[in-house]
């Protein structure tokens, strides 16, 4: 291949994508509503009792009545969202650094999340997840708060 | 008219000026009118995808193109020549074989660990269709070739039919079309007919896997039209948590070996990776047939409800 054509390509591909990026500014796209329908859209089965938003509104936690012993997790990637149910197994460990707690899991595409919260909503949180995961199955690594 | 087999170039490198300027050309559309919507790092994943795929793609040509020439030198049939009457069949045999490879690559696991990065964007724009796979060569999807080399048409006619039916393929990633005339849309792949097919509503999962024309999909029973009481979300219906492009191309290859080296016994070994997405041995993951099962179970409670 001719690396004169590749470098082309490369540089026509960053300014594409930055022409893109000015014009469509991401805008704020993770709220109470927008979780709600979203994760509802993906799991029409699921039955929320309570949603804990994100103090920067990248990444929301969801407390569900159905399935039980399942924590739903929706984040933001760019403008769209991305939903998830995780059940113990899927946790690999939590960890609480100040304000923020982030949730381990062995998703290849989205090895961790990270929720900013404040100190009622972050008990609140840890509380859940503790909730359903047993002690030795969780790895309180780093806790702090 | 004969033509000469090496004047024939990959269509796919000429056609590279033609897709930046009709991605420019749309971005300034959706900018101007709303109708279209890019989001910069889903727009540079997607190229960077398609830029990964084109130097991937040198590791297929050097892996099966020395099979594809052996069987048309050694066990053709015919040799029809490079009439333009044989380009022409080889367009409709090439395209036939595309939706069998479309086809199998949504229901056999590790067809579609190439073929679901095509599918990880959320959104659906004329960069989603440069999002495609870096490791077609893991694939049987060669195979479905070796029947027109064995008829008698030569690899290399085939293989410009091929990168045609790719290159038409390029301008139905957009939502600036809402429909063409009725009659296109009958006979050809439209913009509303594909995205149906990138769309993750259990109506319209593994429908419409037409590569040029619809007649295979009417045909097979894949067809289903594309409705405006029930608007395409783009995606998979386990989204992607990265715009990474390595994570992008290798995310159902790690998932498969998780799940083999996992697996209790060598027959779900197996099944792991031939049975459709979303198969396990419990059902404690969704295929897209429980998809619609349950979707069609909940419409059909709603309707017993209302009467
Ligand atoms: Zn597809
Ligand atoms: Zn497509």
């Amino acid at each position: 291949m001719d690396p004169v054509q590749l470098a082309i390509s490369l540089m026509s591909i960053t300014l594409l994508a930055f022409l893109a990026a000015k014009l469509f500014p991401v805008k704020e796209v993770l709220n109470l509503a927008s979780v709600q329908a979203e994760y509802q859209r993906y799991n029409p089965e699921a039955v929320i009792d309570t949603i804990i938003l994100g103090l920067d509104h990248k990444a929301a936690l969801l407390k569900l009545t159905q399935p039980q012993d399942q924590l739903g997790i929706v984040t933001r990637l760019g403008d769209r969202l991305v939903c998830r149910t995780v059940g113990k197994d899927d946790i690999a460990s939590f960890a609480v650094s100040g304000d923020t707690l982030t949730i381990n899991s062995d998703d290849f595409t989205q090895p961790y999340v990270s929720i900013r919260l404040d100190p009622d909503e972050m008990q609140s949180a840890q509380r859940l997840i503790t909730s359903f995961t047993e002690p030795e199955g969780a790895t309180h690594a780093n806790q702090s708060a | 008219m004969q033509i000469n087999l090496l004047d024939l170039g990959n269509p796919t490198e000429l056609a590279v000026a033609l897709f930046v300027g009709l991605i420019i050309l749309e971005i300034l559309y959706g900018w101007k009118t709303g109708r279209v919507t890019y989001e910069g790092k889903d727009a540079f994943a997607s190229m960077f995808m398609g830029f990964g795929s084109k130097i991937a793609g040198v590791i297929s040509a050097l892996l099966y193109g020395w099979l594809a020439l052996w069987v048309w030198t050694n066990f053709r049939l015919f040799d029809f020549g490079t009439d333009l009457w044989v380009f022409a069949l080889a367009f409709v045999l090439a395209d036939f074989a595309y939706y069998w490879i479309h086809r199998l690559g949504h229901r056999v696991r590790w067809m579609w660990a190439a073929h679901v990065i095509h599918h990880s964007s959320q959104h659906y724009n004329l960069s989603t269709a440069l999002r495609q796979t870096w490791t077609n060569f893991l694939t049987p999807n060669f195979l479905f070739f070796i029947p027109i080399y064995f008829l008698g048409i030569h690899p290399a006619i085939v293989i410009f039919c091929y990168g045609l039916n790719l290159i038409y393929q390029f301008w139905i990633h957009t939502e600036a079309i809402k429909k063409c005339p009725k009659w296109f849309e009958y006979i050809f792949n439209t913009p509303s007919h594909h995205r149906v097919h990138h769309a993750n509503n259990p109506r319209y999962l593994d429908a419409n896997y037409a590569g040029v024309f619809m007649a295979w999909d009417r045909m097979f029973g894949s067809f289903v039209p594309e409705r405006d009481d029930d608007p395409c979300n783009y995606g998979l219906v386990n989204d992607l948590g990265t715009f990474n492009p390595l994570r992008i191309a290798f995310h159902e290859w790690i998932g498969i070996a998780k799940d083999i080296w996992g697996a209790k016994s060598w027959r779900d070994r197996l099944l792991y990776l031939i049975a459709p997405p979303g198969w396990t041995p419990d059902g404690s993951r969704m295929t897209s047939d429980m998809i619609k099962a349950a979707w069609r179970a909940r419409n059909e409670a709603k309707k017993t409800t209302a009467q």
